[in-house]
């Protein structure tokens, strides 16, 4: 009776998967929304906007508690490793959701500073999604260990690079929060986020590309990875797979369809979240040094 | 061991005085006075702090009272730190932690505080189409709040 009868270590790497993938698109296009509130033009446009998410949000934002839980429960090793070495980015995120989370309830309670739970929102939005770019870019470079522990500095994720997907989350966010907010509005108010759509879909291909050029030499074993036989073809397909997806963005962006740029919005950020996971060599270990 | 002694029996006491509240509305449901009398609903007034009182008593008595241990037998307290994290590290954290839950425990107090001076509706008003999964507010909405804005 010593042996379990089903292997833990491959059904905890889907569920810690999974939670991750659903809380990157669930709560990924909440904070999206948040990132563009600011641009919304007036404070009509604003209610509508924050009201798209408010019955929701909290929700999306619960997958989180679930990928920090099935890391600690599941993979407890990684997770002293993971956790001190991103210490600063999840505390200022959590911090900024904060900001974010009250700002639901007490702008509409507290009329003579809505400015102030309007800042809230957005502000705790976009740190909070640059704070897991960050921690995301720490993650693909690694962190220096000694023996079970994390050795490094509380600041060594703040590298260049971890700033740049920091940047480039932040845009695929915002991709995700046009997408919804498309789908959720009609009129002037969704010509603004196709147009947001728009800029967000630029904003996500540069990253992209800066990052998928980037991550073989931050990392060379990745590099090792994607350009040796025979992973080189498998891994030939994911940028033009990624390619098409955008053109087919583009495009539902600019022609009436209202739910296709939402989906397009998903299926560009999960041509990048599966081979991030899978195609970097991560399984079965989610750490290495 | 004086602070999980009396920590513990704070929040098994209030526990005693919720279920007293509750034993008492339901005595007074059943004689038909539940919402006249005066002493009763002062009492829920007084009592409304309890339940977090409560709470940061038992935390207290957990805490203070697995010491040295995180783990019981297991894992002791000083073996349980991060060895990467510095003291530092942490009195930043905890300071970003405290002055955002200033701010957000003071706007919330406040909030709380207008919302009660202005009371309960003087009429039964129209009943709201119930706005994106959010029914009406059970108060008064603000008089500086435009009608109809919802957030």
């Amino acid at each position: 009776m010593s042996q379990p009868i089903i292997d833990l270590v491959p059904a905890w790497t889907l569920v810690l998967g999974v939670g991750v993938f659903l809380y990157v698109l669930l709560d990924g296009f909440d904070l999206g929304v948040g990132i563009l509130y600011r641009f919304a033009p007036d404070r009509d446009s604003r209610n509508l906007v924050m009201n798209s998410i408010a019955p929701i949000w909290d929700g999306n934002e619960t997958w989180l508690v679930l990928g920090g839980l099935a890391l600690m429960g599941a993979f407890p090793l990684a997770f002293a490793i993971i956790m001190p070495a991103v210490y600063f980015p999840i505390a200022i995120m959590l911090l900024a959701l904060v900001f974010r989370g009250v700002a639901f309830e007490f702008r509409y309670r507290d009329a003579q500073h809505r400015t102030f739970w309007d800042y809230a929102f957005n502000y705790g939005s976009i740190i909070g999604a640059f704070m897991q770019g960050i921690v995301l870019g720490a993650f693909i470079q690694g962190f220096q260990t000694e023996g079970r522990h994390f050795a490094g500095g509380s600041f060594d994720c703040f590298t260049p690079f971890s700033l740049l997907t920091g940047v480039a989350l932040v845009f695929g966010y915002s991709l995700l929060g046009a997408g919804w907010l498309i789908l959720k509005t009609e009129g002037a108010l969704q010509d603004w986020a196709r147009a947001l759509g728009r800029w967000s879909l630029i904003g996500v291909l540069i990253g992209i590309a800066a990052v998928s050029l980037w991550t073989p030499f931050a990392k060379p074993q990745i590099a090792e990875r994607w350009f040796s036989w025979p992973h080189i073809v498998i891994f030939a397909p994911v940028p033009i797979v990624t390619a098409l997806i955008a053109y087919w963005e583009w495009r539902s962006l600019n022609n009436r369809s209202e739910a296709a740029p939402f989906i397009g919005a998903i299926s560009e950020l999960r041509s990048r979240f599966s081979p991030a996971c899978a195609g970097n060599g991560y399984f079965p270990s989610p750490v290495f040094g | 061991m004086i602070v999980p002694f009396f920590g513990f029996r704070i929040m098994v006491g209030i526990a005693v005085v919720m279920l007293g509240v509750v034993v008492a509305s339901l005595w007074l449901r059943w004689r038909g006075e539940l919402f006249d009398a005066r002493w009763f609903l002062w009492c829920c007034t007084l009592a409304s702090p309890l339940g977090f009182v409560a709470v940061l008593a038992g935390w207290a008595t957990t805490e203070v009272g697995r010491q040295p241990w995180t783990v019981y037998g297991l894992l002791r307290t000083a073996d349980s730190v991060s060895p990467s994290l510095t003291g530092l590290d942490v009195a930043v954290s905890l300071a970003g932690y405290c002055v955002v839950y200033l701010v957000m425990f003071s706007a919330g107090l406040v909030l709380m505080a207008r919302i009660v001076r202005l009371g309960l509706a003087e009429e039964a008003t129209e009943p709201e189409p119930i706005e994106s999964g959010r029914p009406a507010l059970p108060v008064q909405a603000l008089p500086s709040t435009e009608a109809g804005q919802r957030p």
